[in-house]
This record gives C-alpha cells, sequence and structure tokens, in this order.
C-alpha cells in the first residue's frame, strides 16, 4: 500500500466517525450570556453588564410607521423588547404581531424557527421568552428587561407597555423567575440610528453617547463609541454629568434608581481620575501584541477582551492564544502601561502552573506523584515541553530553579555549552584522560532538539579503536542524561570514518536537486542500527516539497528518501 | 544499498468541506451555517477530542464545548483562510483541558475502540491510529490525513515548527503502514 492510498483510506475510516451529540442537543444551550454568567465571580461588576446591556434602548423603525402614513394603513404600535437579545415587534390596532424581527445576533437565535406572526401580543410575548429562559438569557433577578414602545397616541403607548410588562412578569413567573422590566418611550431616533450605523455599536449605546456629546460638546462621540458602556457611564460621572439626565425612563419597578445607583458605584471607584483619555480597546490590543514576538503578534487569536476596575484603575484584561500557549495581559487603559505576558503551557500531566516568559527558559516543576516535568522555551521556537523525568536518568539530573531570560540576552549570548566542552563532559565520564585515547569521536548538536525535557548534545567516542561510549548530555549543564559502552561493532570497525553532518545534508540536497532553490526547515539526526551502522537522517523543504533522506553515515550512500508535498 | 522511490505526485486530495464565510454567519446568528458547519465537522471533532481523551463521553463533551465556544467566539474570528486551524486549536485545548480533569479523577482509558464503525477494515486502521501511535505522530498523522488541515495549520495548532510536523507525519504514516498491515490489513 502507498502513502497515498494510506491516507485515502484513512479519510475513508475516519467520515464513519460521527458524535451522537446532536446539534439541537447543543443549540438548546446556546449561547450562555456573558452578562448572566458573570455574577459568580463578579457580582458587582456583573450587575452593571447586565444593566448596560439593558441600556441598549430598543429603537422604533420610523420607516414602518411613515410607510404606513404612505399607505393609508393603520398606525402600526412598535415594540421593542431588550433583554440583550434585542427584537421588535410591530402589532397592528388589534394587538396582532405584525413583523417580527432581530435587532442583533441573540435577537436572531431567539427567533430562530418561530413563527409569531398573527399571534396576540401577550402570546407572542410568552412564546419569546419561553425561549429565552429556555436559551439561559433570562435567569434571575440580575437580568432586567427593557420594553420600549413607541406609538403615535401616548395614552396607547402605556396601555400596551402595562400589558407587555404584566406579560413578561406572568410568563417569567411560570418559570420561577422574578426580573425587573422597565419601560420607556421615545421620540426621534434618527440621528441615533445613523450614528449607531456609521459606528457599528447599538442604538442606545449611540444614544446614550449623543446624549453625553450634548453635554460636554469637547468629547469626541467617534472615540467614545469604542468604549464599553461601563466605562462610559464612568467618563459621564468623571465629568459630573448625572446619569440620570442621559437616560429617559418610565420605570415601572423601580429600576431607574436600581441602574444609577450600579453605575454610581461603578464610577465612584475611579475617584477622580480623568477619564476621556481612556485607550480604546484597540488601542490596548495593539500595546500587548507589541510586547510579542512578531510571529506571535501575527498568530495571536484573541479569546477574551473585557475592561474592568483594578483598584480604581480601568485596565483592559485581554486572553488570547499564540500556537499552545494561553497568554493573560492586563493593560492600563490610562496610560496604556501592562504586565509582562504570562502564558500558561497545559501538560497533561501536571497540575503545575508554570510561568513562561520570552526568550529561552528551563522551568522545573513537580509531577504530583513525583517525578519533575522540565519546560523549556527555546530561543528559535519559544517550543515547550514537558518530560517526566521520573523515566529518565534521574541520578545524573540537578534540578535548578527557574531561570529567566529577557529578550536582550536571548540574542546576545547563547545558554548552551558548546559542542567542546560536550566533548570533555563526555571524555570525563568515559574515564578518558587525553585526546589521543580517542581514536574517534562525534559529537552531535542538538540544542535545537529536546531530550529528558532538555536541549542536548550526543556524543559517541571510539575508544582504544575497539569500544565505543555514546553519551546525552545536558546542553546547558553539561550533565550525563544518558550513557551506553560496547564493543565496537563490525559496521563501524569496518566503514571507515564517520562523514560529516554538512557533508550528509550536502548529499541530499544535491540528490534532490534542490540546490536552485534554498532548503528550508532543515534537520538532521543520527540512528544506529542493531548491526551498529550509523545513519544520518536528513530533512528539508524545498520548492514545496519536503525531503526526508536516510544516508549511510560512513559510506554517505543515499539509502532511502520520500517526498511529501507540502500544503 | 536498497533505495525506495517514494515519489508521491500530486498532493493527496483532502477534504476541505467548509466554507469560512460560515463562520460570520454564525456571528450573525444564522444558524443554518452552524448546522452546515456542525455537519461538515462535527465528525471530525469528536474523532481528533476521542484521540486525546480516549473516552467517547468526554469526546461529546467537548463537541459540544466546541460548538458552544465557536457560537461564543465567532465574531472574534478573523477571516485568514484558516477555519479548520481555528475550529482544531479550540478543540484540542478543550480536550487537553478536559484530559487534565480526567487525571484528577479515574485513570485514562488505555485503549480505545471504535465499535460504531461497520467496516472492519476502516475499523482496524481507526484502531491502530487511535492505540498504536504516539501522541504527537497521532495528531498530526489525524489532522492532515483526516481532518484535511495543512502542514502549516497543523504547526501553528500543534506549536510545532513546519518542518517537525512534516518530518513526523512522514513517520507516522510509515509507522501506521507497518502496524496496520501486522494487524492484517487487507491492502487495496
Amino acid at each position: 500500500m502507498t502513502n497515498k492510498q494510506l491516507e485515502r483510506r484513512l479519510a475513508q475510516a475516519w467520515g464513519a466517525l460521527r458524535p451522537k451529540t446532536e446539534l439541537d442537543t447543543i443549540v438548546g444551550v446556546v449561547p450562555t450570556p456573558v452578562a448572566s454568567a458573570a455574577p459568580k465571580r463578579f457580582p458587582r461588576r456583573a450587575l452593571v453588564a447586565v444593566l448596560a446591556a439593558c441600556l441598549v434602548v430598543s429603537l422604533v423603525v420610523g420607516g414602518l410607521l411613515s410607510a404606513g402614513r404612505q399607505t393609508s394603513a393603520p398606525p402600526l404600535t412598535l415594540i421593542d423588547i431588550d433583554v440583550n437579545p434585542g427584537i421588535e415587534l410591530a402589532v397592528d390596532a388589534a394587538d396582532r404581531v405584525v413583523t417580527v424581527q432581530a435587532v442583533n445576533a441573540d435577537g436572531k437565535r431567539v427567533l430562530n424557527g418561530l413563527t409569531l406572526s398573527d399571534k396576540a401580543l401577550p402570546e407572542a410575548v410568552t412564546v419569546l421568552f419561553d425561549r429565552m429562559v429556555a436559551q439561559g438569557y433570562v435567569a434571575g433577578e440580575d437580568n432586567c428587561i427593557l420594553v420600549t414602545v413607541q406609538t403615535a397616541d401616548n395614552g396607547e403607548a402605556d396601555r400596551i407597555a402595562n400589558a407587555v410588562s404584566t406579560t413578561i412578569d406572568a410568563a417569567l413567573a411560570q418559570h420561577d423567575i422574578a426580573a425587573p422590566v422597565a419601560t420607556q418611550t421615545v421620540v426621534d431616533f434618527a440621528a441615533v440610528t445613523d450614528f449607531a450605523a456609521q459606528n457599528g455599536i447599538s442604538k442606545g449605546k449611540a444614544n446614550f453617547i449623543l446624549s453625553l456629546k450634548e453635554k460636554e460638546p469637547s468629547l469626541d462621540a467617534a472615540k467614545l463609541a469604542q468604549y464599553p458602556f461601563s466605562a462610559l457611564a464612568a467618563i459621564a460621572q468623571n465629568l459630573e454629568v448625572p446619569l440620570d439626565s442621559l437616560t429617559d425612563y418610565d420605570a415601572v419597578s423601580g429600576l431607574n434608581k436600581q441602574l444609577a445607583d450600579a453605575l454610581k458605584k461603578e464610577a465612584d471607584e475611579i475617584g477622580a481620575i480623568l477619564l476621556t483619555d481612556l485607550l480604546t480597546p484597540e488601542e490596548a490590543k495593539a500595546k500587548a501584541l507589541a510586547s510579542l514576538r512578531d510571529w506571535e503578534a501575527a498568530e495571536a487569536l484573541f479569546v477574551k477582551a473585557e475592561l474592568r476596575w483594578d483598584g480604581g484603575v480601568p485596565v483592559y484584561q485581554f486572553e488570547l492564544i499564540v500556537r499552545n500557549h494561553v497568554y493573560e495581559f492586563a493593560v492600563n487603559a490610562l496610560d496604556g502601561g501592562y504586565e509582562l505576558p504570562e502564558s500558561q503551557q497545559k501538560p497533561s500531566n501536571s497540575t503545575t502552573t508554570t510561568t513562561v516568559g520570552k526568550g529561552p527558559q528551563v522551568v522545573y516543576s513537580t509531577l504530583p506523584g513525583g517525578g519533575t516535568v522540565a519546560f523549556i522555551s527555546t530561543n528559535k521556537y519559544m517550543t515547550t515541553t514537558t518530560a517526566d523525568f521520573t523515566k529518565g536518568p534521574t541520578a545524573a539530573w540537578t534540578p535548578r530553579s527557574t531561570t529567566t531570560s529577557t529578550a536582550t540576552n536571548v540574542q546576545e549570548e547563547s545558554p548552551y555549552i558548546d559542542r567542546e566542552e560536550a566533548l570533555r563532559y563526555a571524555m570525563a565520564a568515559s574515564g578518558v584522560t587525553s585526546y589521543e585515547e580517542v581514536h574517534r569521536q562525534k559529537v552531535m548538536d542538538r540544542v535545537s532538539k529536546v531530550k529528558y525535557g532538555v536541549p542536548y548534545y550526543y556524543v559517541w567516542l571510539c575508544v582504544d579503536d575497539a569500544y565505543v561510549f555514546e553519551y546525552d548530555i545536558d546542553g546547558i549543564t553539561g550533565a550525563i542524561l544518558s550513557s551506553a559502552y560496547r564493543p565496537l561493532g563490525p559496521a563501524e570497525n569496518t566503514q571507515g570514518e564517520w562523514i560529516d553532518h554538512e557533508k550528509a545534508i550536502s548529499l541530499a540536497i544535491i540528490h534532490a536537486d534542490a540546490r536552485s532553490e534554498m532548503p528550508t526547515d532543515l534537520q538532521w539526526n543520527t540512528e544506529r542500527s542493531p548491526e551498529g551502522a550509523h545513519y544520518y537522517y536528513v530533512e528539508f523543504a524545498s520548492g514545496g516539497w519536503w525531503y526526508a533522506y536516510r544516508i549511510h553515515a560512513f559510506s554517505g550512500e543515499v539509502l532511502h528518501f520520500e517526498t511529501i508535498p507540502i500544503i | 544499498m536498497w533505495i525506495v522511490f517514494q515519489a508521491i505526485g500530486e498532493p493527496t486530495p483532502v477534504k476541505r468541506p467548509i466554507d469560512e464565510g460560515w463562520i460570520s454567519c454564525i456571528a450573525a446568528g444564522d444558524m443554518e451555517a452552524l448546522r452546515r458547519l456542525y455537519d461538515a465537522v462535527s465528525g471530525s471533532v469528536y474523532g481528533f477530542a476521542l484521540s486525546l481523551v480516549r473516552d467517547p463521553h468526554d469526546a461529546e463533551d467537548v463537541v459540544q464545548e466546541t460548538f458552544l465556544r465557536i457560537c461564543r467566539f465567532a465574531a472574534d474570528y478573523r477571516p485568514q483562510g484558516k477555519p479548520l486551524a481555528w475550529i482544531f486549536t479550540i478543540v484540542r485545548h478543550l480536550a487537553l483541558d478536559k484530559r487534565r480533569q480526567q487525571t484528577r479523577t479515574l485513570p485514562v482509558e488505555e485503549v480505545v475502540d471504535v465499535t460504531e464503525v461497520a467496516d472492519t477494515d476502516d475499523r482496524l486502521l481507526l484502531h491502530c491510529l487511535l492505540n498504536r501511535l504516539s501522541e504527537e505522530d497521532r495528531q498530526i498523522l489525524i489532522l492532515h490525513a483526516a481532518v484535511g488541515m495543512k502542514h502549516r495549520e497543523i504547526a501553528a495548532v500543534m506549536g510545532m515548527p513546519l518542518g517537525t510536523v512534516l518530518s513526523r507525519y512522514r513517520r507516522a504514516l510509515n509507522h501506521l503502514k507497518t502496524i496496520a498491515k501486522e494487524e492484517g490489513l487487507h491492502d487495496e
């Protein structure tokens, strides 16, 4: 069977695997709203987040009304329900639903598969809240619900608002949930709609920003649009703009006071700090990325970004993934200062958290069941590797404290012993006292590779033309990691001197005819057959192909080669 | 002296069934896009998770949590032509987290069976893949030959240099071929 046939067969077999979990089961719990998940850890902040979500003032589509006027059709009453999800209903004079649409992604998830047109308003509202409870959007008192009604008749608006509010209370009571419901009426949102569209934000947030801008014309509204709502509330408080003057609530359950109190507490935390020049989230992200290497920054995937208040100071907290590392950054939103990133490798067999900064590092942690794990970060790839030292030559191993390197000394000095030192350590271990006793020797530089958790050298010594010693030597300390001793094998004894690894590489490159295009990702290794014959394995990429060669270490013959297309 | 010419002409056509645009649709709440994505990759997500957590129930949990994460973070996805890399980075992290939890409770299963696979040869091949290769070789082989990810994407997901991925892929494929032959897999 060829490799290609095996690949095809593997893909075919793999296709037979399916999870038993149906998507509908998963959809039933999608998504877990961030706002309702947070209170367990940060109750007060979460409350503000929830309240902020509720401040996403749902807007009335004037177009529908004006369209109604143009066609002389009976005017529709527009009802926005905002829990985050945001959903907008248009009802006719008989309180039957004419249209329903989502105003955000969560709203779309709620409406998915629902048909509410032509239903009575109370029935439609009940169905919506049953669904929102089932999907986890409404869970308890920390949620609040904002109902916005627009109609030409103020009295009618009050009636509908009260009816919707009562229906929501009843629907939630069926699930043993009591959540505050606030109602409001709005008038002209044309400017708000335009501003929201221009800045890609919700209309409620747009309304808040424009109101704030009206009070403080010096503010940059476009910049404010990039801030989370909690920052906007803090800015308002900082500028001594009463929050009550920015919102227009006609609360039916004391929500207005609850909201104002919560926001005031949040704003009080930051005291007299001037907040108008907070970093935007994008600016803070750039600060975080700037501390990484170029390739890390290019591959960084942000999985969490939020503004929190740390001792009264606004701080952006980011979590990002680069390859198999998770970095956590805290960037001061006032001055852009940040602590050095922490990255957590998640080894499968260790419960110890290890800090890995920039540059080559060796960090040791103790396994719960004994033994040691070494985390290695090389200066080339920042590859962290784990090894269980209970399986290695522990007698020769000397645990050290954590070593740290800065980006500067990574470039200026190597942490490794050189090849000559490695040879001396091997000679000392074998009892050889002079170079004259060593008839042949070979030091394989493997400090870019890892064995027993550390970069190492492989040393092969032929002593008195009769015995072979082989050592793996710690590339940093020179400690003997493993050793072997045997009589010189017949294959080694009869085939002359080893070719150098550079020679083996050049033979492979010539054989592959890869000289015209500089090979990349070059790596080489040696192996020994049971008969004592040594081989070089040389691998490299060139011209979109990966080449792998096995070359006799003495004769230089190409014994085997393979190619794989790089895709 | 022996020389084996293992010339492999064109790259093996791999399945790349997912449309990157689905993720942005999911971010906008498009359930149909989520369904298409689920149909396309849930099998691979399950298999890859199973290869790491080595327990079907835990693998199911990883599948569920993966799609929850996809929904939650779809809006943060930056289109770079690497949707599989993004998805399987999530799967890998979740599976490794799950396995870390396992080690605190029960011993991890040594042998993984795929009894749900009907074809005997397919089952044998998957058995060898899941049980006889080293973990990193297994991951690399699965992600390329089965899932259809590019070598460079695998390098990013695994946190390895490209050369290492290619080298290990080649050796893993040869190793699997040898093992499967020993176990009695019929040639095509």
